[in-house]
């Protein structure tokens, strides 16, 4: 058997750049992965389809920011990408495969990494498809063409901030996945800290310090960014600093008990 | 070459393995063998580093699991349950394990022909047949052509075939000089492929031996057949020379503490008619049964003995 041997590299072992290719291939060769993406990008497009006939478009409703209507719904539309983070970190402990990945490459907290990584790239490419397809039905509505395209500053607050918020909220659903392993649960608590914020409108002196208040604040127009971050310790950009914090917190849980327990 | 070193694992008051010690060396085809819940998967996560010992320690080509740099390309695993994301194609499940060691298609594509899924290699694993399952097993533990090989329960679920096709994959993996570890519950199994074996019970080591030492270790190796027209006098006579003679039905006896020379000549001598007269082989099925069989009686005994202690 040794003499047919195909080629195996030159250089052996397991590196960190490998284990994050590994993952990488791993999560898209997933169906549910594509479905995550697909069903974030359709249900935000679909939104905008139905704001194309929304009346209250326009100086006296919601202006004519393209950036906001096409954001403004990612609250919502985010709950496939949250799945999919819990399912990125939990599904191999459920369905299976978690053995394999951990004999391969022994060092788990390299894989942890490698894992948090390819979702937030996941998040990444989902956030910036979900805007741009969501921006061209707009711009195709009967007011498309009084939209104003953005390059001010809140257009810049609202695209970037949706694109973090969506790559750190769906890392924070991968690290309560791969802490909890079990994938019913972390959805129904992903779920409940992502649209937290709605229960608790008006209550933003708790609000701002979980982890579902920087979608909402980011991509907010500046009126009620006004109204929402007044008196706050928190802020506009604090929002995602307290998100990441959380992402942060979760990750390290997760990896100590990956380190911790038996696979 | 694995080395097993004192190995315990427990979980919380239940002992899964007990101060294993043993080496598995290359150039042959060692078995693993024990009553299912005897430990044998438990050990072997641990070989693997999946499952923290509570003490003692298993090195792998001379070191930690853990410690490995290359482990695909050091020790082929393939453990039992769910080690595939039913999602997953097999040709995705062995790309993902390949990537993490640089190893390229080139090679995916060649264990999915040594183990015979060419056809299948594109549809999700979630669909697979035990035995399409344990063939993926087969095919991510050659990957990186390794010296050693652990395989838990490799044959389970295989058709005939697969059975053979393991068989001579094994012995030529050992004959190339490597490593090759294998669980099984069934002896005839491993009877047919190992040269050596490691028994346990209860996570305690049991023997650990070349098969052919373990069989003369049978309880019934040695043991004489007599079939006589006259068993009781027979009997008399062969106990009063100091055998142990047990009747097992109508006119058969048989004899420990003797040989068949001795019998046929005393019966010879008694003017007995002797109508059949035979030396039982031991088989490995029988030494592992005697060996286990200590097992589960001493965890029987034990269990009482808790019992009566509460009561």
């Amino acid at each position: 058997m040794s003499a047919a041997v195909a080629t195996l590299p030159s250089t052996p072992g397991v590196t960190w750049p490998r284990t994050l290719a590994s993952e990488w291939g791993k999560t898209w060769g997933l169906r549910s992965t594509r479905w995550a993406v697909a069903a974030t990008v359709v249900l935000n497009a679909a939104m905008c389809v139905l704001t194309a006939f929304d009346s209250l478009v326009g100086p006296e409703g919601y202006g004519y920011s393209l950036a906001y209507l096409a954001a403004g719904y990612l609250l919502f539309t985010q709950v496939p990408l949250l799945v999919h983070g819990v399912l990125a970190g939990a599904g191999e402990f459920s369905a299976g495969g978690a053995t394999s990945t951990f004999a391969v490459a022994p060092r788990r907290l390299g894989v942890l990494a490698a894992k948090a990584v390819t979702t937030a790239g996941v998040a990444a490419v989902t956030g910036v498809v979900t805007l741009v397809t969501s921006s061209l039905v707009l711009l195709a509505s009967p007011f498309g063409a009084a939209l104003r395209l953005g390059g001010d500053e809140q257009s810049v607050r609202i695209l970037l901030g949706a694109v973090a918020s969506l790559v750190l909220i769906t890392v924070l659903a991968l690290a309560v996945g791969a802490l909890l392993r079990r994938p019913l649960v972390g959805i129904a608590v992903m779920v409940a800290l992502g649209l937290s914020e709605l229960a608790l409108l008006g209550a933003d002196g708790l609000a701002q310090w979980l982890p579902g208040h920087a979608l909402v604040v980011l991509t907010s127009l500046n009126d009620f960014v006004a109204l929402a971050t007044a008196g706050s310790p928190v802020g506009t950009w604090g929002s995602l600093a307290v998100l990441g914090a959380w992402a942060l917190v979760a990750l390290v849980l997760a990896g100590a008990r990956l380190r911790r327990t038996d696979v | 070459m694995i080395e097993v070193t004192d190995l315990t694992k427990r979980y919380g008051s239940t002992t899964a393995v007990d101060g294993l010690t043993f080496t598995v060396r290359p150039g042959a085809v060692t078995g693993f063998l024990g009553p299912n819940g005897a430990g044998k998967s438990t050990t072997m996560r641990m070989i693997v580093g999946l499952a923290r010992p509570t003490s003692g320690s298993a090195r792998v080509n001379g070191h930690a699991y853990a410690d490995l740099r290359a482990p695909l390309q050091e020790v082929g695993v393939m453990l039992d349950g769910r080690t595939v994301h039913p999602g997953r194609t097999a040709w995705g499940h062995l790309m993902g394990l390949a990537r993490t060691h640089g190893i390229g298609r080139a090679r995916v594509q060649q264990v999915i022909e040594l183990a015979g899924l060419t056809s299948v290699a594109r549809r999700r694993v979630g669909g697979f047949s035990l035995g399409m399952t344990q063939r993926l097993g087969i095919a991510a533990a050659l990957l990186g052509d390794p010296p050693t090989v652990v395989l838990d329960e490799p044959v389970n679920g295989l058709d005939p075939d697969g059975v053979l096709w393991i068989r001579g994959l094994l012995r030529s993996l050992a004959d190339d000089g490597r490593t090759v570890f294998l669980s099984s519950h069934l002896m005839s199994e491993l009877a047919a492929v190992a040269n050596r074996v490691v028994v346990i019970g209860r996570g305690a080591l049991l023997a650990d031996d070349d098969i052919d030492a373990l069989v003369t270790r049978s309880a019934r190796d040695g043991v004489v057949r007599v079939r006589s027209a006259e068993p009781e006098r027979l009997g008399r006579a062969l106990a009063a020379a100091g055998a142990t003679v047990r009747p097992v039905d109508g006119d058969l006896l048989e004899v420990t503490g003797t040989d068949a020379g001795t019998v046929g000549a005393l019966a010879a001598e008694l003017g007995v008619p002797v109508l059949e007269l035979g030396t039982v082989a031991g088989t490995l099925e029988e030494a592992y049964l005697d060996l286990t069989a200590d097992a589960v009686e001493y965890g029987g005994t034990g269990a009482r003995a808790a019992a009566g202690d509460r009561s």
